[in-house]
Formats: structure tokens, C-alpha cells, sequence
């Protein structure tokens, strides 16, 4: 058997269950839309049958230059659309599950219109406010890696020992370029701070520059006061308090600034929005290709391919017929095209950590990084409808017109 | 019994416009169920309208068309296919091949309408290829046949079926001399097999032919006398 006769079997077995269920949803429409009854047209023509799927593959592979074309522009058009999704989605995720390790209000203090620390008095005060269960001192800042012009993200974390730190994968690569292999030295006010590197994690959009220390040691790598916090977590048990809890905040201090979580996710939900110039271009050049696309397709239509139509429907196949055998050709294309464009962008963004895509959503500075894997599937099922639906619809529509011409003016 | 009845059948372009054309006129034929006719009038004379509308490939502005009795005229587009597919084998005077399939495949183009096996489809397509002479080139792709070749392909598939009704729309004006009169003799074939064939054709080879059941002459969309 030749391989083109396996190929076409093999995708003939694919569509044949997805075609029978369309195919019997239309007869079924048709048969009660011509209820005629004369004997010698009741024996209507059986069942779609495997020769018609196999011709019409056939059919295809005939034609395949035009319909390779068509799969790759398709394919590009869902690559770009779904990485970028993925990308964005992934470090929503991230972004968003930070915050949900949050506290419902984060009170940050400001003097002359710049972050500084909160106190321990001011904490007390927060506790106080009724709906307030507890408040939660944090210690984070960034300290400035002078050799390389990098920025460390220090954070407290008291499970840690006043001799240990854990850093990103991304800070080891950077402080092993300086030799620090074991250990760092934290260049403070008269002195160093020296700490083991314990651990090294993976490096996660929240963690690429990370630094984990004991919280006595990040208040003096951040030189603050013991009684002082970057930033504090109020614990809110009734969610409909929260905002009026972060008002209470605003009147008690002034200075004070009180972020209701919701503030921050929806922050971080239109993280990208600034970029969207960048995305445009990117929703352009697909909109552009997949325009290109179809207008390759219905020009194969309207030209090459209107004498075969005429000529299938000499030998007797009914508009249905054209339409069905156009369906499972475009369809096979689109199908394809999208799941290979899923698998492709899924590849690209989850285990490539999307090479290009990456510096344009985190800049140039961030380097292995790892992405989350985070599929999607209502964003999924939206890219499949506005790609594989109009692109169908684009093929269907002028195939049914050319179907409904009079097929002695077609041959001419 | 007559097959084909064709009674007062108009065909009207472009009706109730400036550029109204009327192709057919008032016409009246029978055509019996083994009769082999020639329809035989010059270029634009109407003949293959007339043959186009047996073939249900378009519908006509008045009249019928009865086929064994059933108007065809009138039918919704599944069953006029339906009865294309199973009643009529139509030869065209280009071929109407689908150039980038085989021979073979061009010809099994009806059957897959079909739920036949494999085995069956290959059984019929052999056993018209045989009657055709051309069993030889089954796997050749019909781009590269000669005129002789893909017209002698254009009758297998219109035999495939076993349609009881065969319509040739001036099947040798792509040939040459003696593929013309190769598809004589086929036409003979046809008539020993009982089929109700009816040719167009302008071609003089077709003039005085002994088995020829009945000339038509067409002229301005009517039929003379």
C-alpha cells in the first residue's frame, strides 16, 4: 500500500466520527424540510459513507500546495495568538497568586510622595480598627548589586537562619559570574553581611531576582529599624469590610497608603496593558495573515476550483455533497493547523520559556526564566472560535454560492 | 415505452430584462427507452440547452421534462442530483476531467456517493475502463492523456453507473478523424446495450448512420419538422 493511501485512511478514521455527526444533524434538517412524497425519490441516497471521506481527502491532497500554505499561515496566526495568551496568562497567574498570599489590605507608608517604612505604632493602631483581625509585619526591599548594576528583591522569610540565604536560579547565575559560588557578602553601612546560599529555586516571574533571608538580616541588608516594615498585611475576615476598612486606614494616617487586594489583581490583570502598542502589532500580523489566508482560499475557489465544483455536481453530488466535501478539506486544514499551533505555542512558552516573546512581556534583563504552565481552556476555546469558525465560514460561503449556480454555466 | 418526454419546454435567459434571451422554444421530443438519437443542429442552435436540461443541470422557464413518467423539471436540488447520479451519464465536449486524479479515480467520481466496498467500486470501474479500451492507463493521472484517451475516459465514467440515459454533447469536437470514428462505434456499443442515448452534434460523421434510431434537427431554439 502506498503511503499516501495509509495518510489518507488514517485521516479519513479521524474526521469520519466528527463528519457523521454533523452530516446526520444535516439530513436530519433536510429530510424534514422536503418531505416529498414520491416513491421513486424516497430511496434517497445512503448514508455518507467512507468513499465520499476518503475522495474528498483525496481531493485535497490533490491540491495540497494550496492547503500546506493554508495550514502554515493558520498554523502561525494560533502560534502567536495562544503564546501570547500563554505568556500573559502565566505571569497573571503568578502575579495573582501572590496576592492571594497577601493580606485583604496592604497599608505602604509614603512621605513626600515616596514608599518608606511602617512603624510598629502604626501597626498597632491598624490592629485596633473593628473588622481587623490580625496585621502582619513585612520586611522586603532591593538592594543594589553594584558590580553588575543588578537589583536584588530581598524578602523576609524568619524560617531561615541569621547564617543561610535562598536565592533564585536567575541570582545564582548572576553571583557564580562573580564567583560567589557558596556565599555572598552584603555590602552594608561599615560593613559585610556574609551569607550561605542554602538553597537555589527555580527562577519564577516572582522569584527571578529573589533573595530570601532572615528578617534580622534583611533589616540591616535594607538598614531599617527593628520596630519598622516594608509594608504590612491586614487580615480581613469580612470581605465587604475591606474597603471600608482601607478608608479607616486612609483617615487615621494620611500617609498611609491602604490597597484593597482587589486594587492589586485588577492591577495586575491589565499588567499589560501599557505593552498593548507591542500586542497590537502582534494581533495585526495575524489579522493580516489570516486575511491573506483566506483571501488564497476563496480566490482557489472562485477560480481553479469552480469547474471541479461544477463537475462533482454533473456527476450528481448535491449542493450538500459540495458543501460537506469542502467542510471536511477545510476543516481537516483548520483543525490541524490549530492543534499543532496549541502544541507548537505550548512547547515554545512551557519548556522553550517563549525565546523573544519573554523580553518583550519581562525586558531584556530577565534571562531563564520559567513560566508556569497555565492552559487555559475558555481562552483556547475563544482563539478556536474566532479562527477556526470565520476561517470555515470563509470557505463554506462561496463554496455553497458556486454550489447553487447552474452547473451548465459553471462548465462554460 | 418512451424514457424521456420532453413537452412545450422554454428556456429564457435573463427573463423580463433588456437582455432576455429565449434558447428553447415550444419544445416538443420523445425519446424511446433503447433509442439512439442525434441531435444535430449548428453552434447556438440550442441543442445541448436541451441536452443540459434533460440532464437536470439547470431547470427550464416553462414545460416539463418527464423521465419514466417523473417530472424532473421542477425538482429540489437533492433529488435532481440523486437522479443524476443514478440515471444519467453525460459525455462533455472538453471531458470535464479533474486533471491531478488518476484516470481510475476520475472515474469512480460517481460511486462515492455510494457505500460500495473498495472491491465492488474497483469491480465497476475495471469493467468500464475494459468496455472504454482504456483499462491500460487506469493509474495515469488524465492531465496526461491524449484527446482520444481522456475522451474515451469521459465515457467510462459516464458508464459507471449503469445510467439507463446517456447524453453527449458534441462529443467529438475535440478530436480527430479517427478518434471520431472510434467513438461511433462505441455509440453502437450504447445501443446494443439498451441505453436511451441522445448525441448532439454538428459533426457530418454522424450523418446516415445505420443504427441511429432518429435524427432531430435544431435550429433558433426550435425543432424542425
Amino acid at each position: 500500500m502506498k503511503n499516501e493511501d495509509i495518510g489518507i485512511k488514517i485521516l479519513t478514521k479521524m474526521l469520519m466520527k466528527l463528519v457523521y455527526k454533523i452530516y446526520f444533524l444535516l439530513r436530519k434538517t433536510l429530510y424534514a424540510s422536503l418531505k416529498i412524497a414520491n416513491k421513486q425519490y424516497k430511496q434517497l441516497r445512503s448514508d455518507l459513507n467512507k468513499n465520499f471521506v476518503d475522495f474528498s481527502v483525496r481531493l485535497l491532497i490533490k491540491e495540497k500546495k494550496d492547503y500546506i500554505f493554508s495550514f502554515f499561515i493558520f498554523t502561525f496566526i494560533v502560534f502567536i495568538i495562544t503564546s501570547v495568551l500563554f505568556v500573559s496568562n502565566s505571569v497573571k497567574r503568578d502575579l495573582l497568586l501572590s496576592v492571594q498570599n497577601d493580606g485583604e489590605v496592604i497599608i505602604k507608608n509614603s512621605k513626600s510622595g515616596r514608599y518608606t517604612s511602617v512603624t510598629d505604632e502604626e501597626m498597632d493602631d491598624v490592629l485596633q480598627i473593628n473588622g481587623v483581625e490580625d496585621v502582619i509585619g513585612m520586611v522586603d526591599g532591593y538592594y543594589n548589586f553594584t558590580q553588575d548594576r543588578r537589583v536584588f528583591h530581598i524578602v523576609a522569610d524568619n524560617d531561615l537562619n541569621d547564617t543561610s540565604m535562598i536565592i533564585s536560579d536567575d541570582v545564582a547565575r548572576e553571583l557564580k559570574s562573580f564567583k560567589y559560588e557558596k556565599e555572598f557578602n552584603f555590602l552594608v553601612k561599615d560593613k559585610a553581611i556574609t551569607l550561605n546560599i542554602d538553597k537555589i529555586l527555580e527562577s519564577t516571574i516572582l522569584t527571578n531576582n529573589t533573595i530570601f533571608v532572615n528578617s534580622d538580616n534583611a533589616r540591616e541588608i535594607l538598614e531599617m529599624d527593628e520596630d519598622e516594615y516594608s509594608f504590612l498585611n491586614v487580615i480581613v475576615p469580612n470581605k465587604d469590610e475591606i474597603e471600608n476598612i482601607a478608608l479607616k486606614i486612609a483617615r487615621l494616617y494620611p500617609n498611609l497608603i491602604a490597597i484593597p487586594d482587589y486594587e492589586l489583581k485588577s492591577d495586575y490583570e491589565h499588567l499589560y496593558y501599557y505593552k498593548g502598542g507591542i500586542f497590537m502589532i502582534l494581533y495585526i500580523v495575524s489579522l493580516v495573515s489570516f486575511f491573506i489566508l483566506l483571501k488564497n482560499q476563496i480566490s482557489a475557489i472562485y477560480g481553479s476550483r469552480r469547474k471541479e465544483i461544477a463537475i462533482l455536481r454533473s456527476m450528481g453530488f448535491s449542493i450538500r455533497d459540495i458543501i460537506l466535501v469542502k467542510f471536511i478539506q477545510n476543516s481537516l486544514v483548520a483543525f490541524a493547523a490549530y492543534f499543532a499551533a496549541i502544541f507548537l505555542s505550548y512547547l515554545y512558552v512551557f519548556v522553550l520559556d517563549a525565546p523573544l516573546l519573554r523580553n518583550i512581556f519581562l525586558g531584556s534583563g530577565v534571562e531563564d526564566i520559567v513560566f508556569t504552565p497555565v492552559v487555559d481552556i475558555k481562552m483556547l476555546f475563544l482563539v478556536f472560535v474566532f479562527t477556526v469558525v470565520p476561517y470555515l465560514a470563509a470557505i463554506l460561503i462561496p463554496s455553497w454560492r458556486l454550489a447553487i449556480e447552474d452547473v451548465s454555466e459553471a462548465m462554460k | 415505452m418512451d424514457k424521456i418526454v420532453i413537452e412545450n419546454l422554454y428556456k429564457i435567459y435573463n427573463e423580463d430584462k433588456e437582455s432576455e434571451f429565449t434558447a428553447l422554444k415550444d419544445i416538443n421530443l420523445k425519446v424511446a427507452s433503447n433509442e439512439l438519437m442525434i441531435l444535430r443542429g449548428v453552434s447556438g442552435s440550442g441543442k445541448s440547452t436541451l441536452l443540459s436540461l434533460m440532464a437536470a443541470f439547470s431547470k427550464p422557464s416553462r414545460g416539463k421534462i418527464l423521465i419514466d413518467g417523473e417530472n424532473i423539471s421542477k425538482l429540489p436540488d437533492f433529488f435532481a442530483s440523486e437522479f443524476r447520479n443514478r440515471d444519467i451519464g453525460f459525455i462533455f465536449q472538453s471531458f470535464n476531467l479533474i486533471e491531478g486524479l488518476s484516470l481510475f479515480e476520475n472515474v469512480k467520481i460517481p460511486l462515492v456517493l455510494h457505500p460500495y466496498s473498495t472491491q465492488e467500486i474497483e469491480e465497476k470501474v475495471h469493467h468500464v475502463l475494459n468496455l472504454a479500451n482504456i483499462m491500460h492507463k487506469a493509474e495515469q493521472n488524465v492531465a496526461d492523456l491524449s484527446g482520444g484517451e481522456k475522451q474515451r475516459c469521459a465515457i467510462a465514467r459516464a458508464l459507471v453507473n449503469n445510467p439507463s440515459i446517456i447524453l453527449a454533447d458534441e462529443p467529438t469536437a475535440n478530436l480527430d478523424k479517427a478518434n471520431s470514428l472510434k467513438f461511433i462505434e462505441v455509440l453502437e456499443k450504447f445501443k446494443n446495450m439498451k441505453k436511451c442515448v441522445v448525441v448532439a452534434t454538428h459533426d457530418t460523421l454522424f450523418n446516415d448512420l445505420s443504427f441511429v434510431d432518429n435524427y432531430v434537427n435544431i435550429s433558433d431554439g426550435e425543432i424542425l419538422a
